[in-house]
């Protein structure tokens, strides 16, 4: 069921700072577009929001490092006074509150940083026909949704909202996400919603349940919500093995990313 | 991470997943609930059945299977028994569904009164839910309370207030319902506690089976703790007996581990492979059950009913369920042997006739999927999450046959993963 208005903003918010803004990160990787972008980026900018979270990006050498242990890196700062105004930074769905001041937005480094956003969200709003012309363009999209955003975005909802904790409070594990034939792999560490973690590549140890996905179509299908998972999985388009109670309830939170973004 | 190529192990399913892409098409899921492929081990099973007799069936590419999950319970006495099948004929010759129920269903409801010892009147359904969910409103109406409390993990049917799963639930759906551990006596008596003067049932099967776990049977103490909490509170006790109900006893498998419910819901076995339930109960509750409706298109049709009084009569007449349980221990014990004798360990719990097997210490259930494609491509069919069922059809050599390929099974096993 929908989150009351408060905890979306809330959960959005973390969302597009622990989920959104990591996978910049990957885009860098993976995007020869994105690298071009980056090449010369050398600042640290910080998103912060009034309830604390916060992100900090630190551009190097081409090079994206998320939250680094460093702490003299003096970052820009860029401070919202609401959950909302975060959310509306990332929505473009009003004009954004920041503090000290939205003069911010016009130095240079900010406008590199405007261009690889809009990188980003090409790539994320390519629409199925766009994605499915250009196989590279569609491997670049599964690769930052399924290696990067899906799994940070599970552990944000698993973490903090009450809805997913409890869908998660009888099944714990660690899941191996998957694309056959790609590498396309990330992984999710279940064993306590509080305290889940996620990473990119090979899961550290055998999975408790591995999700493959036969091939980039089934999973972008999958990612849209436009696929039939119970027929996909008897079908072998995904293959579940091992602890199947475990998928049902990775499934089901999943399902609630969409209630927050609109990928 | 171990990866079985499912494709050398089933050669020739390949209309069961003709007919699977045809049913993707205008069926959501395929083949849905508990029947679906995604449960067993897709690729590796067969997907729809052609015929069966007995204790086999073969599937629609023609491969033979002995059979452990008797359609998921319903075929106790195996699949096509004769006399049932000529029992319910008989009475299709005569009619099936009319505006009125047929003498019949009073012949059923003496007959289910007679064996289940508590039990003062009966009434009918279709299947599982249908009663469960009819048991917990007449607990309801009769001690005009709320809440009822269920077990952790145990299956009651697919009505919102126990369906698996979170589609298309609301948190309302459960605002009342309260779960406590199994075999934990202070599980409960905390909920007790909690909710003193609210509790209008507690319900739960005879003994644990829930799906991807082991099965676990009641200790004495924790079945006495429940009938004294619905005692001293007035509570009522709805067993759940549809899965197990005409395996372990005639009479109701409440007389098998020892203890009295208020209301016990049967389904499954009652008329082998027929569409019928049953709730039975109390004197006292009689009137209050009158007072919630209860009806169902198809619910007074008359051939499950015909089925069911002839399966009662089969299994009492040739002592069925010692039968069964006979051929369950062999299974069994052949089993532990067989995995013993490949240095595996293994678990094989429940009730000798509702076996289910895993392996000792295993989580991910990485060994259980292989076991049991390994089994199926060898012609025997098991379920590598949900218990197995025995019939009267099994003999002594289909167990033997049986054994014979869980032992090649466990050499696959032992091969791929180690001890």
């Amino acid at each position: 069921m929908k989150p009351d208005p408060e905890t979306y903003e809330r959960i959005l918010a973390r969302l597009h700072l622990r989920a959104i803004l990591p996978a910049f990160a990957d885009l860098i990787e993976i995007d020869k577009n994105a690298q071009d972008i980056a090449h010369k980026m050398n600042f640290a900018l910080c998103f912060r929001s009034w309830s604390g979270i916060e992100t900090l990006l630190h551009f190097e050498a081409g090079k994206l490092i998320i939250n680094p242990a460093s702490e003299n890196l003096a970052p820009l700062k860029l401070a919202f006074p609401s959950d909302k105004q975060v959310n509306n930074l990332f929505l473009h769905r009003a004009f954004p509150l920041i503090l000290p001041n939205w003069r911010f937005w016009k130095l240079p480094k900010l406008m590199k940083f405007r261009k690889l956003s809009a990188r980003l969200e090409s790539i994320l709003k390519s629409d199925p026909v766009q994605l499915r012309s250009d196989p590279s363009l569609l491997q670049t999209h599964i690769h930052l949704l399924m290696g990067s955003i899906i799994p940070s975005a599970f552990t944000v909802l698993a973490r903090h909202e009450i809805a997913s904790q409890n869908i998660l409070s009888s099944q714990s594990g660690l899941i191996q996400l998957q694309v056959s034939g790609y590498p396309i792999r990330s992984w999710i560490d279940c064993q306590d919603p509080e305290s889940t973690t996620y990473g990119s590549g090979a899961a550290p140890r055998l999975p408790d349940l591995a999700i493959t996905f036969r091939d980039l179509e089934t999973a972008l299908l999958s990612t849209r919500h436009e696929l039939d998972a119970l027929a996909a999985t008897s079908g072998g388009d995904i293959k579940l093995e091992g602890k199947i109670p475990l998928g049902d309830a990775a499934n089901a939170v999943l399902d609630r990313i969409s209630l927050y973004l609109t990928i | 991470m171990p990866q079985p190529d499912l494709s050398e192990l089933h050669p020739s399913f390949t209309k069961s997943m003709e007919l699977f892409d045809r049913a993707r098409r205008v069926i959501p899921g395929g083949i849905y609930g508990h029947a679906t492929p995604a449960l067993v081990g897709p690729g590796s099973s067969p997907y729809y059945a052609k015929k069966a007799k007995g204790c086999r069936y073969w599937d629609v590419d023609g491969n033979e299977f002995i059979d452990y999950l008797c359609g998921y319970g319903p075929l106790v006495l195996g699949y096509q028994n004769e006399e049932v099948e000529e029992a319910a004929e008989k009475q299709r010759r005569d009619g099936d569904c009319f505006n009125h129920p047929g003498s019949i269903m009073i012949e059923l409801a003496e007959r289910l009164v007679e064996i289940v010892e508590f039990a003062n009147w009966c009434v009918f359904g279709k299947n599982g839910s249908d009663m469960t969910t009819w048991a917990l409103q007449v607990a309801r109406q009769h001690t005009r309370r709320k809440k009822i409390l269920m077990i952790e993990g145990a299956y009651h049917g697919i009505d919102p207030w126990c369906a698996p799963g979170q589609g298309g639930l609301i948190e309302e759906d459960r605002a009342h319902i309260h779960t406590f551990k199994w075999n934990d006596p202070q599980s409960l008596l905390d909920l007790v506690e909690a909710y003193p003067d609210e509790i209008a049932a507690i319900i739960t099967t005879p003994y644990h089976h829930p799906a991807f776990a082991d099965s676990e049977l009641p200790n004495q103490a924790f079945l006495k703790t429940i009938r004294e909490v619905c005692d001293q509170r007035h509570c009522l006790w709805i067993l759940d007996d549809i899965r197990a109900g005409f395996r372990l006893n005639l009479g109701g498998s409440h007389r098998y581990f020892d203890f009295t419910p208020d209301l016990a819901c049967y389904s499954k076995a009652i008329a082998n492979g027929y569409p019928l339930s049953a709730c039975v109960g109390r004197e006292e509750l009689k009137i209050s059950s009158t007072k919630v409706f209860l009806t169902g298109s198809f619910w007074n049709c008359t051939v499950p009913m015909a089925a069911a009084l002839k399966t009662i009569e089969v299994l009492e007449r040739d002592d069925g369920i010692v039968r069964i349980k006979d051929m369950g221990t062999r299974l069994r014990d052949g089993l532990h042997r067989s995995a013993n004798r490949h240095g595996l360990s293994i678990t094989c719990s429940g009730p000798p006739a509702i076996p289910f097997l895993t392996f000792s210490n295993e989580t991910n259930l990485y060994r259980s999927q292989h076991f049991s494609a390994e089994c199926i491509k060898r012609g025997a069919f098991i379920h590598p999450h949900h218990n197995w069922f025995l019939s009267t059809a099994h003999t002594q050599a289909d167990i033997d046959t049986t054994i014979e390929i869980a032992d090649e099974a466990f050499s696959s096993v032992k091969e791929r993963f180690g001890d």
